[in-house]
């Protein structure tokens, strides 16, 4: 099943009991945070949708919690709702291989141009903003794409990046870009000011929910979203081109804002409430101009509540970070089964790993902490082995307390890159790593003699067995 | 107008709603680029009742950094 615009994905939730309609009316603060924020914290947490808006026609909907559960994520992924974490995993990991096979199609008359406005544009009164979180310094774009070309290479269509950026929303046709230097997006903005150029920036609102999830996945710089996004979508990834550049954007975009970055300039931006659960300090970054609004008719505002975990944020990109480890440690160690970087975008990663030789478990978490992604991310590593899952926190938690030798096992390397959002990291960006391994020690590195139980005979048949007669 | 962040006279009415209900009204400032809107909880609208350490002061803003350094022109 494709899911190739954000309103068919959403009928599916509802079908499946994982969308609710708040008919109520609410204020767009503190109301829209309120209920995203509540509705997490439900049993697989619900999509909700929200169309009575103060101040707003009626009509006008907000939609969040998109990504909320897993079970929505194993639906995206076109697997039954019910799909374990691991499964869904293993389910990416297959796809991410298979790159080479994406494509994209572009539509002509695209429902994301269905609409066009280039005059007088007022983001405040066209976009049912808000406040994400109470002492954010304004109202944020929590969930949109970022697409942008490099300045050097416009026609190179694999160099093109889709990112999910925070955006503020500063004055009517202005919105701020936070985009870090080391992401695709800010090489793409530093490029232009090289040159001096103010280069088109296109910011997408409501998107189908696979460009969503590969946006947010640390991609190589010439692998294109796009066509990971048809890896898994089965069929090519249906694009608009711009009105104003060439920028593209998914033709099923509910909102695309067309704007240009003002070059060599900088802006007060911020605070904002991160995935850390607590607040960013304040930055000057950049600013784009927004020269013209399309839309789908009777358009989805899109939004993302993100706080204090869980949030969507961690589920969305839960399992774009941890794939993407996974397949860099399989490179040149094959041992690696499974990796989970999960909690707070891979701050904390459990990796599943059988042992070439003693200590190996030590040098898969120092392997880690060299990926691209784990260098300033993954400050605390946790190496089990490789017939434990590390999605499964009771057997985690085992390998912990049964394998771990405080004085052998526990390593802190100090004064090691750090993520700058992590509060303590300090200065902000600088931090330290934190290995426990948690293996078994493989020869020559050994532990007291001792018998493991074994496991029980006939047991996979019998919980199958067990699972049948209570599903009668 | 005054911002109710930076205290600056640089704030601007920005929008009103758009239904014409005059259900609330945001409010920008160009010196921070704060927002607001008027129907806000009291201590995010009233500068006598905010949290002190979310408000700026022109030296606040002097130490804030850029995210991203403005490369050197080419030639």
């Amino acid at each position: 099943m494709s899911y190739q615009d954000l309103r068919s994905f959403l009928e599916k939730l509802e079908e499946e009991n994982l969308l609710i309609r708040y008919e109520d009316k609410i204020n767009l603060e503190p109301d829209v945070r309120t209920v995203l924020s509540a509705a997490m914290h439900m049993e697989d947490p619900p999509a909700v949708v929200m169309d009575n808006i103060t101040g707003f026609q009626k009509g006008t909907t907000i939609v969040g919690n998109v990504h909320a559960s897993w079970k929505s994520n194993a639906i995206m992924l076109g697997m039954d709702k019910n799909a374990t974490i691991r499964e869904q995993f293993f389910e990416m990991a297959e796809k991410w291989d298979n790159y080479d096979e994406g494509s994209v199609e572009y539509m002509d008359n695209p429902p994301c141009q269905e609409v066009v406005i280039e005059e007088d544009i007022n983001l405040f009164e066209m976009l049912p903003l808000h406040r994400i979180n109470k002492n954010d310094g304004g109202m944020y774009l929590s969930k949109a794409l970022t697409v942008t070309k490099d300045p050097d290479h416009p026609d190179d269509f694999d160099k093109e990046n889709v990112g999910i950026y925070r955006i503020q929303v500063q004055h009517p046709n202005t919105i701020a870009l936070h985009v870090m230097p080391f992401h695709d997006g800010g090489r793409h903005m530093s490029l232009a000011e090289e040159r001096n150029e103010a280069v088109p920036v296109a910011v997408c609102i409501g998107v189908p929910p696979i460009i969503a999830a590969m946006a947010a996945a640390p991609l190589n710089y010439d692998e294109s979203e796009y066509k990971f996004a048809s890896v898994f979508e089965g069929e090519p990834f249906k694009l608009a081109k711009c009105i104003g550049s060439n920028l593209d954007v998914p033709a099923y975009s509910e909102y695309v804002l067309e704007g240009r970055l003002i070059p060599r300039k900088r802006f007060f931006e911020g605070p904002f409430g991160e995935f850390p659960g607590s607040y960013s300090g304040a930055k000057r970054v950049y600013h784009v101009e927004i020269e013209r609004i399309t839309h789908r008719k009777n358009p989805m505002f899109e939004t993302l509540y993100i706080g204090r975990p869980w949030t969507e944020h961690d589920t969305l990109i839960g399992l774009s970070t941890s794939v993407p480890i996974y397949k860099q440690l399989k490179e040149t160690m094959p041992e690696v089964k499974c990796v989970n970087a999960n909690y707070q975008h891979g701050l904390t990663a459990i990796v599943a790993t059988d042992l070439r030789f003693g200590g190996y478990g030590k040098t898969v978490a120092m392997r880690v902490a060299t990926t691209p992604h784990g260098i300033s991310y993954c400050k605390n590593i946790i190496v089990v082995d490789g017939d434990v899952d590390p999605f499964d926190m009771d057997q985690v938690m085992w390998a912990l307390n049964t394998r771990v030798r405080a004085d052998k096992d526990v390593t802190v390397i100090q004064n090691t890159p750090g993520f700058q959002l992590d509060p303590t990291t300090n200065p902000p960006g600088m931090g330290n790593k934190l290995i426990i391994d948690a293996t078994t020690p493989e020869y020559p590195d050994k532990i007291r003699d001792f018998q493991m139980i074994e496991k029980v005979d006939g047991f996979d048949d019998m919980k199958q067995k067990l699972e049948e007669l209570r599903g009668k | 107008m005054k911002c109710v962040r930076c205290l600056s006279d640089d704030a601007y009415k920005a929008a009103e709603a758009p239904d014409k209900s005059g259900a609330w009204e945001l409010y920008c400032c160009r010196t921070c680029n704060y927002g607001w809107r008027s129907t806000e909880e009291e201590d995010i609208v009233n500068i006598e009742k905010r949290n002190p350490a979310f408000q700026l002061t022109p030296e606040k803003m002097e130490q804030v950094f850029d995210l991203n350094k403005i490369p050197e022109l080419r030639k």
